[in-house]
């Protein structure tokens, strides 16, 4: 849970590199468009988290799926993100399938998450234990 | 960025977001990932539509985001984290327009006015207004 109220900012650094691969090279950020930008990141997912539960309401679950945030996405008119994230989807579905059959996928950039996956994973177990 | 899944942004973070969100119980690792991915497109996307509205393009400044937050309707839930930024010269600009109109209201003898009222004001809330009533007794 949110025990200091930082923890619900994102992280500078990550939001600058997105920022600057968004934009053509040599533009200068201003200190508070990134943090203006990365302020609307956190009340854009509580937005979409929130709708997202109403999805979840509304078919009597509890735990949030990858199709509550898609429905939510939609609703809240943000459609042009969606096929993209389906691809997410799709990939995210395949390592899991992978990882039950027990082989471990070696693809250079997935080494890089290796640590944040780690937590993920604990935190899954800690949901399914909640169902 | 070549599989689709690698994020920038960091999932137990923004799970924790998720989390604080009263009406949720628990979310799963699948909607974390998706909307990691989809936090960081949508700072690229408003990012994108903010720069484009930079005169020169040479910097993204907070009130380019401002302004596409007030102008396009699909970021609504932002306008009040993102209010409008005016300047000092603006500010005062807008106060002496207000000023002027009062003033123009109650009549417009300047400049002795200014005098009557360092003379007489010593209690600056009722200044103003005795200062007006001599003026309309002298003009009358």
């Amino acid at each position: 849970m949110a025990e200091k109220l930082e923890d619900l900012n994102l992280p500078n650094a990550s939001v600058q590199k997105i920022i600057k691969e968004a934009l053509p090279d040599n533009v200068n950020i201003g200190k508070d468009a990134r943090s203006a930008l990365s302020r609307a990141a956190s009340v854009f997912v509580l937005y979409i988290t929130s709708q997202a539960s109403n999805e979840a309401q509304k078919a009597d679950r509890k735990t949030l799926t990858g199709q509550d945030i898609i429905k939510a996405l939609e609703e809240l008119e943000f459609e042009n993100f969606i096929e993209p994230l389906q691809e997410v989807l799709k990939e995210f579905k395949n390592s899991k399938t992978k990882k039950s059959k027990g082989s471990k996928t070696t693809k250079p950039n997935e080494e890089e998450n290796g640590i944040e996956e780690g937590e993920e994973e604990i935190e899954a177990e800690e949901t399914m234990e909640d169902v | 960025m070549a599989p689709a899944s690698r994020t920038h942004l960091p999932a137990s973070r923004i799970s924790t977001i998720m989390k604080s969100s009263s009406d949720v119980e628990t979310v799963s690792r699948e909607s974390t990932l998706l909307m990691c991915k989809a936090a960081e497109f949508f700072i690229k996307y408003l990012a994108t539509e903010s720069y484009n509205t930079t005169n020169n393009g040479k910097k993204l400044d907070y009130k380019n985001i401002a302004e596409v937050v007030h102008k396009d309707d699909r970021y609504e839930f932002l306008r009040d984290i993102m209010p409008k930024k005016i300047t000092v010269r603006e500010f005062k600009r807008i106060m002496a327009k207000k000023l002027a109109e009062e003033a123009g209201d109650k009549g417009s003898a300047g400049s002795s006015s200014e005098d009557e009222d360092s003379s007489s004001s010593s209690s600056s809330g009722d200044a103003s207004s005795s200062s007006d009533s001599d003026e309309s007794g002298a003009s009358a």
